[in-house]
């Protein structure tokens, strides 16, 4: 079986769909599927449009269309992938309260202070929201944020150790074990995404990190709870 | 020796209880397992251990002994138990130390005074006036501690974790809940969870830590109006807002800003990436 990063799997799900993964890469992402909700999440929507193509069936157009794309494509080289504005974080900054503000001289300072932390929280995504180079800048380092070597040695371990005793545990004991999963995949999804945005965030690296490890501390329960439970 | 007293055999409609005593030796554990149903575990004042059952088919209920450990399990003749869920009440002496494990199970655990360790696959674990360490783990279910004075751990990755009127360490944690801390008395605090919220009313002691970590939720602290702690509050998407009055240390660094509050005793860490922040006061 291969052992591969989250990244690398998610990069290799399409030719999974289409049965071109040999055997040990095969089982590798079988593994890793196990525990990664949102790579279950995108596989799932690769086999809709799978499905979705095959019943178009093949249409042969009635014109040539190519001009027409072409003439697109030179219109706006700038393309963002959809699924990068799906993920769209919408970022507030930080500042302190209205009855901070109008409590005593020592909030005015909090209050000052406060406003220089905001300015500088947002300094890193100063495009416009929604614009193509805040999106482009914002998700410019997704990818970044891989686990720890050891944690991710460990992380790996336990996620071949739950693939293979699968069949061994009851239905709800699954049901609950995915959805608690899912839980601190989304986390973990979502600190990587910030983190691509603002790598220098020192809050967001701690964030990520602890996610990590209680996704480990999550592997470790099931693998000792589900030992004496079968 | 182990001494196995088949007290009473009653029958009460479609309710089988069946009573066990056994001795409960000075340095002995109690380890109760069960697959389905309920633990519950009361306290009394005498060195035994008393086993009834409330539901279920109770011929399969064993106590047993390994050096110090006292051991109530279920059981087949193979080993194991795949029967109908089992209600287990035992009754120990307060000052024996609890051990429980299963797998669809709630757990009800009452006055014990030696420390509790529950490990459950899925289902509710209340305690109340306990004392010692209560160690509590649930993948599916809630948690709930009234009264209890040690150290808690809790976590349940799936459901809400609530802690009153607690004194001691706290270390909680929660998957996908709320954690609710009302009444806690503490110099080293610990709660985290993923998509829930946190709320904290308690005091700051001197000297104390108090580290508090949302993702997708909000966390509400009140604290006496005389609180004293350097405060670190971090958000990636959130609002930070506090009743109390604050004195912002230096700039911000890597999303971290840092304030100082009354005397500044206490450590202060809360951290939510998306969701408020908020310092309230008690008004003490």
């Amino acid at each position: 079986m291969t052992h591969r990063s989250h990244d690398e799997w998610m990069d290799r799900l399409s030719e999974y769909v289409d049965d071109g993964l040999d055997a040990g890469d095969r089982s590798g992402l079988e593994a890793h599927l196990f525990t990664c909700a949102s790579c279950r999440s995108v596989l799932a929507e690769l086999r809709e449009v799978v499905e979705a193509a095959h019943d178009l069936g093949d249409v042969q157009p009635e014109r040539d269309l190519w001009p027409g794309i072409a003439d697109a494509i030179g219109a706006s080289r700038n393309v963002i992938p959809l699924a990068e504005g799906r993920l769209h974080p919408r970022r507030r900054g930080l500042f302190m309260s209205v009855p901070q503000l109008a409590a005593a001289s020592v909030a005015l300072m909090v209050v000052s202070a406060a406003g220089t932390f905001a300015l500088g929280g947002r300094s890193s995504s100063a495009s416009p929201p929604g614009s193509a180079d805040g999106l482009a800048t914002r998700f410019a380092g997704v990818g970044a944020g891989d686990p720890p070597p050891a944690l991710a040695e460990e992380l790996g371990a336990l996620e071949r150790t739950l693939h293979e005793s699968r069949d061994l545990l009851d239905a709800g004991t699954i049901q609950v074990l995915e959805r608690n999963l899912a839980v601190i995949e989304r986390a973990i999804d979502e600190s990587r995404r910030a983190l691509a945005g603002d790598p220098a965030n020192a809050f967001l690296r701690d964030h990520l990190e602890r996610a990590y490890r209680d996704k480990l501390e999550l592997l470790r329960d099931v693998t000792t709870l589900t030992e004496w439970a079968t | 020796m182990i001494v196995l007293t088949l007290a009473a055999v009653m029958t009460a409609g479609a309710v089988v209880p069946r009573d066990t005593t056994a001795e409960v030796r000075a340095g002995d554990r109690v380890v109760i397992s069960n697959v389905s149903g309920e633990i519950r575990v009361e306290v009394w004042d005498r060195p035994l251990l008393a086993l009834a059952t409330q539901a279920g088919d109770p011929r399969g209920l064993t106590v047993s002994r390994s050096g110090n450990e006292l051991r109530v399990h279920p059981l087949d003749r193979r080993g194991r138990y795949r029967g109908p869920d089992v209600d287990i009440v035992v009754r120990i002496p307060s000052t024996a130390p609890v051990e429980i494990q299963g797998r669809s199970v709630d757990v009800h655990v009452v006055g014990v005074g030696g420390g509790v360790r529950a490990r459950i696959v899925s289902g509710d674990i209340d305690t109340e006036d306990t004392a010692g360490v209560l160690d509590l783990s649930t993948m599916d279910g809630k948690i709930r501690v009234v009264r209890a004075r040690g150290a808690v751990s809790a976590r349940s990755r799936s459901d809400d974790v609530s802690l009153t009127d607690v004194e001691g360490v706290v270390d909680v944690g929660s998957g996908n809940g709320n954690i609710r801390l009302d009444g806690i008395t503490t110099g080293d605090l610990r709660a985290e969870t993923w998509d829930g919220d946190v709320f904290y009313r308690g005091g700051l002691v001197r000297g104390g830590t108090y580290r508090i970590s949302v993702h997708d939720g909000d966390a509400v602290l009140v604290l006496p109006e005389r609180s004293g702690a350097t405060v670190s509050v971090a958000t990636f998407d959130g609002e930070f807002s506090s009743d109390l009055p604050l004195t912002m240390q230096g700039r911000a660094r890597g999303g971290v800003v840092e304030f100082v509050m009354g005397d500044g005793g206490a450590v202060l860490e809360v951290k939510a990436f998306d969701g408020d922040i908020r310092l309230n006061t008690s008004g003490r």
